[in-house]
């Protein structure tokens, strides 16, 4: 576009301003310019009429100038819209109560779409906050035979991995730690932390915003011992001061330099992570295969796929496997991106919302749309009296559509502040391992959406009845007086919406009903354990003060007796970890008399606990017996097993008295007698299949374990079951703790309904927010029923008025009406109903314990649906019988 | 040639800048009795057609209007032409001298092109 044409176009836009004052004065300038000529030719002796006259010949029409110049000076089309949108708005302002139907039905539509949306844009559509994130993996273990999936490796497996690998540009290996940090002035504080390869955060392409990335140096043995430390740890210990960098702390009482402070938002792992050390692998374990507690992380080489990764890592540990058939037989490799691990496990239940909140949308433009096709019925007259002063059929459909669309775009913007509103919750979706780096926002890519969305609705909803109103008979609109009925097209359009309404409400129910199923089966799993009046806290003992196992059981021993002093407790116990927070790895075993060779894969998760443990947690002792003070170190070796174990490991025989031992048959270990079978908890998830499971007393452990890995698992949960409110009692079990050691911090205080909470919150909040869609979308059929079937009755006023004259009762009228109404609702049903069988089998991923094709489910919420479309129906229908003959027939 | 047709509805922003050109600030009606004066009667333009083209060479910045007051003591708009106008002016008189030159090549008999 050159100057000249851009000049003329700012004018032409500036030509749409003050239209009135440039229409006089056109007109007054045409007029002068006539005046001047009839002076001229009076002058040269013409009469001043057929001076005008010969004026107006020679000027042509003055109001053809006047169009052509009023064209010239704006923008025609711009001009069309502008009218359109401002009678548009003139017409929502006539009947407000439709414009606010309207508005907040598409606004709940709208928002629940861009809630939904900004979840899927911040979770799987956001890249992850690391350079180059796409080549970022993760590399783990996997043992197909046992069904052991992404376990953390070996350091000599990661070793082999790092040397022999063609894929990786780089590969880094982080190990999770946990530290006491002391010796600034503050409170003795525990913090999650990782140990890392020193190239970790290089790695990733994400250095320190203060200070300075590791060394190679630091990351080998003898080293000063530095780390790196969290923003969120920074503000909140250190105020956010620069100096922090270079100064000394103590981590689990040994002194470490802060060298660098990682920048706000930065999150690797699933947990709170605020601290980084390099991590030094010595020679002997960089051999070891046995013990797997390593994640991986790997950036591929340019142009490498994670296909391509995943196939070289197999082949790799493939060889392993062969070479060292002791510790690796059938040991493979997963390359997982790292998007994929951090947010795969939500793109199925996204997608669901995705689909649930795309329904209520559709649901929302149904329903706006009927109440649209009738009231254009309504305005019939008008538009026929449109079309016949000559406005084309696509002009009115664009008027109408304008809309419409204004309508979409109204319910848009009230939709978004809704989301925006709702974000706090929704952020509960995020997967934990993006908690920090992903937050929910309305960037422009929900915005654009939004707004897509929004004159998306605008056009479906409105163009049924804006294609429909045009192509009215003119004849018949006008003679009818704008008493015009719905024409049969229209009303069968109307129906069909209805019909789709309910049947995608019906979905959604069947949807909801079934994930409302699966929390409360996942949470009745736990109903036994009532574990609404149990507490729970940790106390990790740092390694250097807690060396000997004769302290720890001291301190445990002292706890316990303090704890189950304070008034309120019930039973006290200490544990490796409870239930669904430590979810253990399986460690092989040798049972007695049974082949323990290469093959058999005797294995169980282990905890050790104090005697009264399994009464605090509430877990029953079905066989034998619970543990007590007679198992001590001198007494013969116990175990209790879970019945899963005692099941699957002695089929057809008791377990008690049975006899097993922790690693190969000639380990030093003891032989462990079984002397209790106990109830089946899920400890590793809350869907993940329960597997064996074995308990030991905690002083027998510390005294014959000396080996890994179970050395090094001593009790860390302090378990407290209450009869008066749990939370009641943390500061005098606090004080317990700090009575027995003032230097041992406390972390993770709350309940263990809390922590089934946690376990459970992203289904939770999921199965919410489906419920709350499929009852909006429930309430909006209803509304659409309703809406149908009271235009229905006052259009059949006179008919019904005829009918009543006539000798019908009351009773045959209230047929006729719920008749046509439960038609359409049970047409509605039925499909509803073959659309769930084919839609829910996609939950059913997401179910637990119930069948996405739960017959109950569909039945239930098929009777629901019915009773909601009866009422719907009734209230109409009921008006209908009150219908007076006489008037209406006057009417008529 | 008497008709208005679409050479000579081109040409009238010519026209109608050379006017405003020689004249100085003259009102619309002043431009259409000075473009048939020129033009001896022989072009009879519909006066109307005029204020379209006036209103598009004001959007092009050529001309600018103001209000005055005519010979005969009536409030009339004045149009007179800019600077870029005359420049305008310059150039299409050119193009338009080149346009009619190579015409008139062509049309003048027995001059056959060596």
């Amino acid at each position: 576009m050159n100057f000249k044409s851009l000049r003329s176009w700012l004018a032409r836009l500036g030509g749409l301003f003050q239209k009135e004052r440039r229409d006089r004065e056109l007109a007054e300038e045409l007029e002068m310019h006539l005046q001047l000529y009839i002076d001229d030719k009076v002058q040269s002796g013409m009469t001043p009429e057929e001076a005008r006259r010969d004026a107006l010949i020679k000027f042509g029409s003055v109001e053809a100038t006047k169009e052509r110049y009023r064209e010239r000076r704006g923008v025609p089309a711009l001009e069309n819209l502008i009218r359109d949108l401002r009678y548009a708005v003139r017409v929502q302002r006539r009947s407000p109560g439709f414009t606010a139907m309207a508005v907040l039905t598409l606004a709940l539509g709208v928002g629940a779409n861009t809630a939904i949306f900004s979840v899927v844009n911040a979770v799987l559509l956001r890249p992850l906050n690391y350079r180059e994130p796409e080549r970022l993996v993760m590399v783990w273990e996997e043992l197909p035979a046992v069904g052991v999936r992404r376990d953390t490796p070996a350091p000599g497996n990661f070793n082999d991995w790092k040397t022999q690998n063609r894929v990786f540009e780089d590969m880094a290996a982080l190990e999770y730690r946990n530290y006491d940090l002391t010796g600034d002035g503050g409170e003795p504080e525990r913090l999650f932390a990782y140990g890392v390869s020193t190239n970790f955060f290089s790695l990733l392409g994400v250095g320190p915003a203060e200070g300075r990335d590791f060394t190679p140096e630091e990351g080998r043995p003898g080293a000063d011992k530095v780390a790196v430390i969290s923003h969120g740890l920074w503000q909140r210990r250190f105020g956010g001061e620069r100096a922090v960098v270079g100064r000394d702390v103590l981590l689990n009482g040994e002194k470490h330099t802060i060298v660098g402070v990682m920048p706000r938002g930065f999150q690797f792992g699933t947990l709170d992570m605020s601290v980084w050390t390099p991590f030094t692998l010595t020679p002997e374990q960089l051999s070891n295969r046995s013990i797997h507690f390593l994640e991986v992380v790997a950036r591929l080489k340019p142009g490498v796929t994670a296909a391509q990764a995943d196939a070289d890592l197999k082949a790799i540990t493939g060889r392993i496997a062969a070479a060292y058939p002791d510790d690796a037989e059938g040991l493979s490799a997963e390359v997982v991106p790292l998007h994929e691990q951090v947010a795969g496990g939500v793109r199925r239940p996204l997608t669901m919302l995705l689909v649930a909140v795309a329904f209520v949308l559709l649901i929302a433009c149904a329903n706006v749309g009927g109440v649209l096709l009738s009231r254009s019925a309504a305005r019939s007259r008008e538009i026929a009296v449109r079309a016949a002063l000559g406005a084309s059929r696509w002009r009115i459909v664009r008027q109408l559509l304008t809309e419409s669309v204004l309508l979409g775009v109204a319910g848009g913007l009230l939709g978004s502040i809704l989301a925006v509103w709702a974000f706090a919750f929704l952020q509960q979706l995020v997967p934990a391992g993006m908690r920090e780096s992903a937050v929910l926002q309305l960037d422009m890519r929900v915005l654009g959406f939004t707004l897509l969305i929004s004159l998306l609705a605008g056009v479906v909803f409105g163009l049924a009845p804006a294609l429909h109103a045009s192509r009215a008979d003119l004849n018949d609109a006008l003679k009818q007086g704008g008493r015009a009925g719905v024409s049969k097209g229209q009303r069968r359009l109307r129906n069909s919406f209805v019909v789709a309404e309910v049947a995608l409400s019906l979905v959604l129910l069947v949807g909801a009903g079934l994930l409302i199923q699966t929390l409360q089966r996942l949470r009745g799993q736990y109903s036994n354990l009532q574990l609404e009046s149990v507490l729970t806290l940790q106390t990790q003992l740092a390694g250097n003060r807690y060396k000997e196992s004769a302290r720890r059981a001291a301190f445990y021993d002292e706890v316990l007796a303090r704890v189950k002093s304070l008034p309120g407790v019930v039973a006290v116990g200490y544990t490796t970890g409870v239930p669904l927070v430590r979810k253990g790895g399986a460690n092989g075993l040798s049972l007695e008399g049974r082949d323990n060779g290469p093959g058999a894969f005797w294995n169980a998760n282990h905890r050790q606990i104090s005697p009264d443990y399994f009464r605090a947690m509430g877990v029953e002792v079905r066989q034998g017996r619970a543990f007590d003070e007679r198992d001590d170190e001198g007494a013969t070796p116990v175990v209790a097993i879970n019945e899963t174990m005692a099941r699957a490991y002695w089929p057809g025989e008791s377990a008690l008295g049975k006899r097993f031992k922790a690693g190969a048959p000639e380990s030093p270990e003891p032989w462990l007698t079984v002397v209790g079978v106990v109830a089946d908890v899920r400890q590793t998830g809350v869907d993940t299949p329960i597997k064996a499971e074995m308990y030991v007393p905690y002083r027998q452990a510390a005294k014959h374990w000396q080996t890994p890995p179970y050395s090094l698992f001593p009790p860390r949960d302090l378990v407290i079951r209450t009869s008066v409110a749990p939370t009641s009692l943390v500061a005098s079990v606090r004080d317990a703790v700090h009575d027995v050691d003032p230097y041992q911090p406390l972390s993770s205080v709350r309940t263990m309904d809390e922590v089934l909470g946690r376990e459970t919150a992203q289904r939770r909040v999921g199965m919410i927010l489906l419920t709350a869609f499929a009852g909006l979308a429930l309430l909006l059929s209803a509304l659409g029923i309703y809406g149908v079937l009271a235009y229905f009755v006052v259009q059949h006023t006179p008919e019904i008025g005829v009918r009543m004259a006539l000798g019908a009762q009351r009773r045959d009228v209230l047929r006729l009406v719920l008749g046509k109404g439960m038609r359409l609702a049970l047409t509605g049903v039925c499909v509803g109903l073959a659309g769930a069988y084919a839609l829910t089998r996609l939950l059913q991923s997401l179910l637990f314990e119930v069948k996405a094709t739960d017959p109950l489910t569909f039945g239930l919420i098929a009777l629901l649906l019915t009773t909601v479309a009866l009422i719907a129906c009734y209230i109409p229908a009921r008006r209908a019988t009150r219908v007076d003959p006489m008037v209406a027939l006057r009417y008529e | 040639m008497t008709d208005t047709s679409d050479v000579w509805r081109g040409t009238l922003a010519l026209m109608v800048l050379k006017t405003l050109e020689s004249l100085g600030p003259v009102h619309g009606y002043g431009i259409a009795r000075r473009i048939e004066q020129t033009s001896e009667n022989l072009l009879a333009i519909n006066h109307g057609t005029l204020y379209p083209a006036l209103l598009k060479l004001e959007q092009e910045g050529f001309i600018a209007s103001e209000w005055g007051v005519s010979e005969n003591n009536r409030k009339a708009r004045y149009y007179k032409i800019t600077r870029s106008g005359r420049r305008e002016l310059e150039k299409a008189t050119r193009e338009w001298q080149q346009t009619t030159a190579i015409l008139a090549r062509f049309l003048t008999p027995g001059e056959e092109p060596s």
